[in-house]
């Protein structure tokens, strides 16, 4: 699914965001990156985006090697992933039924595809009544919920989350922890950023800790390391 | 481009209009104080041109003819100045003609006065002599006062009237080509400015658009069409404000300013806005396109 060869990445006023990673993710997994604050859990996630470039290594997914991918086939590329991020990044002018159609639209999807889909996300994620509320009428965890729905709505078959609790009080953040095991559950690829402490130690997952932009360990059904 | 997809960029360029009413209406007015500066300079420009096509041709030159003159001297005369360089005609006004153009411009109370006239007119005949232009109306001044004595008594012109009228001529060139490149460039820098307040404003959701995997001309498409529509939107109420504008004020002046209308024409409206109407609307629209591209271009670039 993901399979990460040797990153290192420089930003250009010479911060070290990765250091070295390699990491391969399996289909179907729920992986958590943790670690402290500017250890690289940002830089990673953006990387696998490709909204940021690694300095040298290669990134495959799917077994594509996204570091070679032209500018054209980007968005195709990503309309293969589903994105979560802390700020939600909801577009203001659209209610949440728009704002989950326009991940559909934007593929051309037929009409009566995005009907017959968004509702059911909507369900899915318990928001069919806030269907025609704009982002700015809703709490942090329903937009929380709706940028998850945006996010599948494609069924895509990896789903990236950047701290999605950050903004969150601890039982909403429970909840959408909750839909992305369920999503995981279906078959969906999970990789979460987070600094959750107690929610990595009670679901009892993958967590690889970065520091200083190095992996520092990676543990199968681990909790979240306090040397990170 | 799909069909189904153009639907979907109008709706949202229509609806990208209306959430952003206030950014709207600020480059609905930009686009509107620009094409107004420009159908405004040119209608001051085309007047002042056709005034002075106007007065041109009103400007003659007088030729009065020596009274001894044999009829065969008096078509030599006539032909040697017809050919003249830059001379555009020639009329020839008689002693009766020039008789009568006097007492009609005397009125009623003249008949008495010129009927004693009648008899022994002491009104020479002349030469009415237009120039091609109005520049080269010293230049044949100068050929035709050679001809005094030689069946010519006196040239007779407005020398005044013709001096002004050419540096007029010559200034309204200079001016309102140093108008329209002031306003064009403060025209510029408007329009620049607020496409930046545009830009930041839309950076978060072209972002978002590229992360759920729209491609640039997906991006795009809703934004060039909001151009359009707000360049046709603010150039389509200038010219329907300026065209009545300009109907009104004319009719305002003739009304209350009768006089002018003896040495003062102004363009016909329709000529004026068959013209600059459309020209308006295109250059609208151009402002638009090239306004919404040039504020998402930078952003598409990731
Ligand atoms: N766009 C950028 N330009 C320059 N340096 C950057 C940029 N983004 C991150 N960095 C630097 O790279 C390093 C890793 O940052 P990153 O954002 O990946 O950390 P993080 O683990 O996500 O931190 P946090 O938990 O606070 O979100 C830091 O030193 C940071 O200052
Ligand atoms: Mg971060």
């Amino acid at each position: 699914m993901i399979n990460i060869e040797n990153v290192t990445k420089f930003y250009d006023n010479g911060a070290k965001g990765a250091d070295q990673i390699s990491v391969k993710i399996e289909q179907g997994e729920f992986v958590f990156i943790v670690g402290s604050s500017g250890s690289g859990k940002s830089s990673f996630i953006r990387m696998l985006l490709k909204e940021q470039e690694p300095t040298s290594g290669k990134i495959y997914i799917n077994n594509v090697d996204i570091t070679t991918l032209h500018h054209k086939e980007v968005p195709y590329f990503r309309r293969q992933l589903g994105v979560v991020f802390q700020d939600f990044k909801l577009l203001p002018n659209k209610t949440v039924y728009e704002n989950v159609a326009f991940a559909m639209e934007v593929t051309e999807a037929p009409s009566r595809e995005i009907r017959r889909n968004v509702p059911a996300v909507l369900a899915m994620v318990g928001l069919q009544r806030k269907s025609k509320s704009y982002p700015n009428q809703l709490s942090g965890g329903e937009q929380q919920r709706t940028a998850l729905a945006r996010a599948i709505v494609n069924k895509p078959s990896l789903l990236i989350a950047d701290e999605p609790t950050g903004n969150l009080d601890p039982k909403t953040a429970w909840e959408i922890m909750h839909l992305l095991e369920d999503i995981n559950y279906r078959g969906t690829t999970v990789v979460v950023a987070t600094h959750a402490k107690d929610i990595v130690d009670t679901m009892q997952k993958r967590v690889i800790t970065i520091k200083n932009g190095k992996i520092l360990s990676d543990v199968e059904k681990g909790g979240y390391s306090n040397e990170g | 481009m799909k069909v189904r997809n153009f639907k979907y960029y109008i709706r949202e360029a229509l609806k990208s209009i209306f959430k952003n009413r206030l950014m709207s209406l600020a480059s609905i007015i930009t686009v509107a104080s620009c094409i107004f500066i420009l159908v405004f300079s040119y209608c001051i420009v085309s007047n002042v041109g056709y005034l002075l096509d106007n007065v041109e041709s009103s400007l003659d030159i007088s030729v009065y003819i020596d009274n001894k003159i044999t009829e065969k001297e008096l078509k030599d005369l006539k032909q040697y100045i017809t050919n003249l360089k830059d001379v555009e005609s020639v009329s020839y006004i008689s002693s009766e003609d020039a008789l009568k153009i006097f007492s009609d411009s005397l009125g009623d109370m003249s008949s008495d006065f010129v009927a004693g006239l009648e008899n022994k007119n002491i009104l020479p005949a002349s030469f009415t002599i237009k120039v091609n232009d109005i520049a080269n109306q010293q230049s044949v001044i100068k050929q035709l006062e050679k001809l005094i004595g030689k069946g010519i008594v006196e040239v007779k012109y407005d020398e005044e009237v013709l001096d002004n009228l050419i540096v007029i001529n010559n200034t309204v060139g200079i001016i309102s080509v140093v108008i329209i490149l002031f306003l064009a460039m403060l025209s510029t820098i408007i329009i620049v400015n607020t496409i930046k307040l545009t830009v930041n404003n839309r950076k978060n959701e072209i972002n978002i658009m590229k992360y759920v995997g729209a491609t640039d001309s997906f991006i795009r498409w809703p934004f060039i069409i909001e151009g359009v529509l707000i360049g046709i939107i603010g150039s389509l109420i200038t010219v329907v404000i300026s065209f009545f504008l300009y109907n009104k004020s004319i009719e305002f002046i003739y009304s209350n300013m009768a006089f002018i209308r003896n040495w003062l024409n102004f363009r016909n409206v329709k000529d004026v806005f068959k013209f600059i109407g459309p020209i308006s609307i295109l250059l609208g629209i151009l402002i638009g396109i090239v306004g919404s591209i040039t504020s998402i271009r930078k952003h598409l670039q990731v």
